[in-house]
């Protein structure tokens, strides 16, 4: 995820963030503003999200950041495929989460994608790059290479 | 000059079928019959993993997906050329056997019976057609109660195969290696006593019904009859007891009897939507492609043929090679056939369920060679059944299936055979031109399942064949 | 002398109106008390293997919902009928109000000629056709079991039939009952909330919540391993089956309770894992559904 991507976006969640507080502030319906408290609040999440993920690009992966700097190329990777019950490794913008014990993960498989990969691609196609739904899983290392 | 009649749909089948027959002088004289399905399974399966096979396949039909959970099986096990231990075997053929229930019960009430009784009053069973009912009042009443009462007897023989299986149709609990349930004595005697339920209906009600329809409906004994040759991959084939084996592989063909041959299966394409640089292949090769505005062709059902020969499979032809029916070939026949099949395959069941013992199942973790040929062949509720798959870096290269009702709903093939269907529609005398009710009866007699007998294999990628032996 | 007539025009009146009136009234009698919805059930480009299912039900059974809950007008299994005279009947519902039930695909390849459901007056009907012309004009359109919702097996890579779920192939409002077959319960409750209350509270796919709300894998009976990291190594083993490939938690159905066929067995307590038939995904997104 390069730099520059990185400040599009937050750029873009803080004008998101303006809007909104705008219209809740000039709003009288109650329910139109519950609506807007939402999305607000939602926003507000991704921007936490991004502002931790943007300490962890920049620190260089520093010990107290990652518990476990091991780096992983494209080969190591793939023998983390989830087959015969093994762990289950996967790639998204650069860090290698472990997905054995997530639950969408049986068998190592999701929704005909294979683990052992690097899946940016496809996590940006499906979950619209919504790093946030990556957060609570174990991070086992970096992808260099 | 001929007239033609239409009838489509033909309901109380399985799948979408139309015949059309052209009739002279109150007899038919031409017959085509027109599987009216595609879905392409075939296709489908071509870079699947070849252990997802089996519940795919079974996805091919509502009404016989054990058959095909079977025939699937039983061609993975060729290729990894492993055999299940005894008690598993026993308690896949007791799953398989619990189909044949459901099947038959269903096909005789629910499908055949509203050609020659007047249902009760529950719409659409009773807005009938055409007016031929001969029983008289109390006899019609007491076989209407019954096609009721068939609901819940079919009903439980699905009960017996969801115990073993998990579910039905499309069950689980058949697999490579086995099964996967762990037989304990709940289990057993549930399904011993269902089975004891069944095995009462059919001996107290079933089998008088059948009797009594072929009492006043005698006329067809001398219709439907096709070609007389009559094929049978062999079922329950595998034990040396008396009473839990049924028939082995064998085909008789104008009246000789031969052992049978899977070498000798070919499918010809001539009448059907598909396009290819042959028009007869073996199953082992791939190579067509659909046309559904292709001249003259007018099913998809393809036409397999056993050395050039159509060939009649099913119930009746079962019961006739193994010897336990020899009356004679046509309708009634083979409606009766089915009915005394159902009582046969029960007590087969019985046989099994005494000899099944309560162990665990002897599952375990399979790997597929890198390339390999296999094939599952075997005798199910419609008749004869195969599947033959290629494998290559562990995917489905190529996977053909010919149904029972392949078998018996041909077309006409390229050297002007009719299908099995077309022939013992051929010759019928139709008593009223108005309402052809004998068409129906004789199609119905079939057991015909269309959404089995369409598909079709395409190996895009490469116009050369290249056969590995 | 003359003979009175025994066709007096006044006297005969007098006999023939009463019976009439009688007559007529038996009928409105009869046409109040039968004021069951009409159903079609149609089957399209599937396995038919929905109304097997729907065979296989118990409490009600098929009779009850065939006599007491709706007047089945159109089945390609069941009716007595054959050939113009049964599809006639079809015809004839499209001018009543009835529900609209499909299961199966819709093939489009080929101006959907891959799936043919009878002749007509001459003409050819495919169900591509005769999905249309039941959809526009029925009360309620149910889509049953995965290949009507979803697209399902005849969708399935690469959907040589060009086959369409039912949803996107009609412009209107679609309740989904998806499973492979569709549980017979899951069909009939949701006719019978139809027929009975209206339309049932359904979720952002239109699947009634009462069946799909919840996930297997919450109501799993085999949880407490999976929570726990105990897991199966093959099938037929009695632990959690997550890593042979499991889709309870990404399938969304009530089996774990209901369970199937008299409520005695489901794929899971079979020891099989559960490979998401009724999942929007199935089969192409649910593959591979064992993995050693």
């Amino acid at each position: 995820m390069r730099i520059s991507q990185y400040h599009k976006e937050i750029l873009l969640i803080n004008h998101n963030i303006q809007c909104f507080q705008q219209i809740i502030a000039s709003t009288t319906d109650p329910d139109q503003r519950m609506f807007y408290q939402n999305l607000l609040d939602s926003e507000i999440r991704r921007l936490n999200y991004w502002q931790w993920y943007y300490q962890l690009a920049n620190k260089g992966y520093g010990d107290e950041v990652i518990p476990n700097q091991r780096e992983f190329t494209l080969e190591e990777l793939a023998q983390y495929d989830g087959s015969g019950g093994g762990l289950a490794y996967v790639a998204v913008n650069g860090i290698v989460y472990d997905v054995s014990l997530e639950s969408t993960w049986g068998g190592g498989t999701h929704f005909s994608l294979y683990s052992g990969k690097d899946l940016t691609a496809q996590f940006d196609g499906c979950h619209s790059g919504k790093v946030e739904i990556l957060r609570n899983l174990p991070i086992v290392g970096v992808l260099i290479g | 000059m001929g007239s033609k009649i239409t009838i489509n749909p033909i309901t109380r089948i399985s799948g979408f079928l139309e015949i059309q027959v052209e009739i002279e002088r109150n007899k038919i004289i031409d017959a085509k019959s027109s599987g009216m399905l595609f879905r392409g399974f075939e296709k489908m399966l071509r870079g699947r993993l070849p252990l997802d096979a089996t519940y795919f396949t079974e996805r091919i039909c509502g009404i016989c997906s054990t058959a095909h959970s079977m025939a699937s099986t039983l061609a993975l096990e060729d290729i990894l050329e492993i055999h299940p231990n005894e008690n598993d075997k026993m308690i896949r053929d007791f799953m398989h056997g619990c189909e044949f229930l459901q099947n038959h019960l269903r096909h005789f009430y629910q499908y055949t019976l509203p050609d020659f009784v007047r249902g009760p009053k529950v719409k659409p069973l009773y807005i009938v057609t055409y007016d031929d009912y001969r029983l008289p009042r109390e006899l019609n009443m007491k076989l209407a109660g019954h096609y009721l009462e068939s609901f819940e007897y079919s009903r439980l023989a699905h009960e017996m195969l969801a115990v073993l299986g998990g579910k039905a149709p499309h069950n689980h609990g058949i697999f490579v290696g086995g099964v996967t349930v762990n037989l304990d004595a709940a289990k057993w005697i549930k399904i011993k006593s269902i089975l004891a339920a069944i095995e009462e209906f059919v001996t107290s009600r079933m089998i008088p019904d059948v009797n009594l329809i072929a009492e006043y409906y005698p006329d067809y004994f001398n219709n439907g009859v096709g070609y007389k040759n009559l094929m049978s991959y062999g079922l329950f084939d595998s034990y040396g007891e008396k009473d839990l084996f049924y028939l082995a592989p064998q085909v008789v063909i104008n009246g000789k009897w031969q052992g049978f041959n899977p070498e000798k299966i070919t499918e010809n394409i001539h009448r059907a939507w598909y396009e290819a640089w042959k028009e007869e292949q073996r199953p082992t090769e791939p190579t067509v492609e659909e046309n559904v505005y292709k001249e003259e062709a007018y099913s998809w059902v393809k036409a397999p043929r056993y050395e050039g020969y159509p060939m009649e499979v099913g119930p009746l032809a079962r019961m006739w090679l193994s010897g336990n029916y020899r009356r004679g070939i046509s309708t009634m026949d083979r409606t009766i056939a089915r009915v005394l099949e159902v009582k046969k395959i029960i007590e087969i069941m019985e046989g099994l369920v005494e000899r099944v013992q309560l162990e665990p199942t002897g599952q375990g973790r399979y790997e597929f060679p890198t390339q390999a040929r296999g094939r599952g062949l075997i005798d199910t509720t419609r008749g004869a059944l195969g599947h033959w798959l290629a494998t290559e870096k562990q995917e489905i290269r190529n996977y053909e299936i010919i149904t029972p009702t392949a078998w018996n709903l041909s077309p006409e093939d390229s050297r002007g055979l009719k299908g099995v269907i077309e022939k013992a529609l051929i010759g019928t005398t139709i008593a009223d031109l108005k309402k052809p009710v004998e068409i129906g009866r004789i199609v119905r007699s079939f057991d015909p399942c269309v959404s089995c007998a369409t598909h079709v294999l395409s190996d895009r990628y490469s116009p050369l064949q290249i056969r590995i032996v | 002398m003359k003979r009175v007539s025994s066709h007096c025009p006044v006297l005969d009146s007098k006999k023939n109106t009463a019976r009439k009136l009688i007559h007529f009234a038996i009928e409105e009698i009869k046409s109040t008390l039968e004021n069951k919805m009409n159903l079609i059930w149609l089957e399209a480009t599937g396995c038919s293997g929905n109304i097997i299912s729907l065979l296989n039900a118990e409490n009600p059974d098929v009779i009850f919902l065939l006599q007491e809950m709706v007047t089945l007008k159109y089945n390609n299994s069941l009716m007595a009928a054959e050939g113009e005279v049964a599809f006639q009947q079809f015809i004839d519902t499209l001018e009543t109000e009835f529900i609209l039930v499909v299961e199966g695909a819709v093939a489009t390849k080929d101006e959907g000629l891959y799936n043919v459901l009878a002749r007509y007056q001459g003409k050819l009907i495919t169900a591509m056709e005769a999905v249309k012309m039941a959809g526009e004009k029925a009360k309620y359109v149910l889509a049953v079991g995965t290949c009507a919702s979803f697209g399902g097996p005849s969708a399935a890579k690469p959907n040589p039939s060009q086959s369409l779920s039912v949803p996107q192939f009609l412009n209107r409002k679609v309740i989904r009952v998806p499973g492979c077959p569709s549980h017979p319960d899951w069909a009939i409750g949701t006719i019978a909330n139809l027929i009975a209350f209206g339309e049932p509270e359904l979720d952002a796919q239109n699947r009634p919540i009462i069946f799909y709300g919840i996930t297997i894998h919450d109501r799993c009976p085999r949880r407490s391993y999976f929570d726990k990291g105990i897991f199966a190594t093959k099938l037929g083993d009695p632990e959690c089956m997550f890593k042979l490939g499991c889709r309870g938690p990404v399938t969304r159905t009530d089996c774990p309770v209901r369970q199937w066929n008299g409520y005695v067995n489901w794929p899971i307590e079979d020891n099989t894992p559960c490979i998401g038939c009724a999942g929007e995904r199935f089969p192409d997104g649910m593959e591979p559904f064992v993995r050693y």
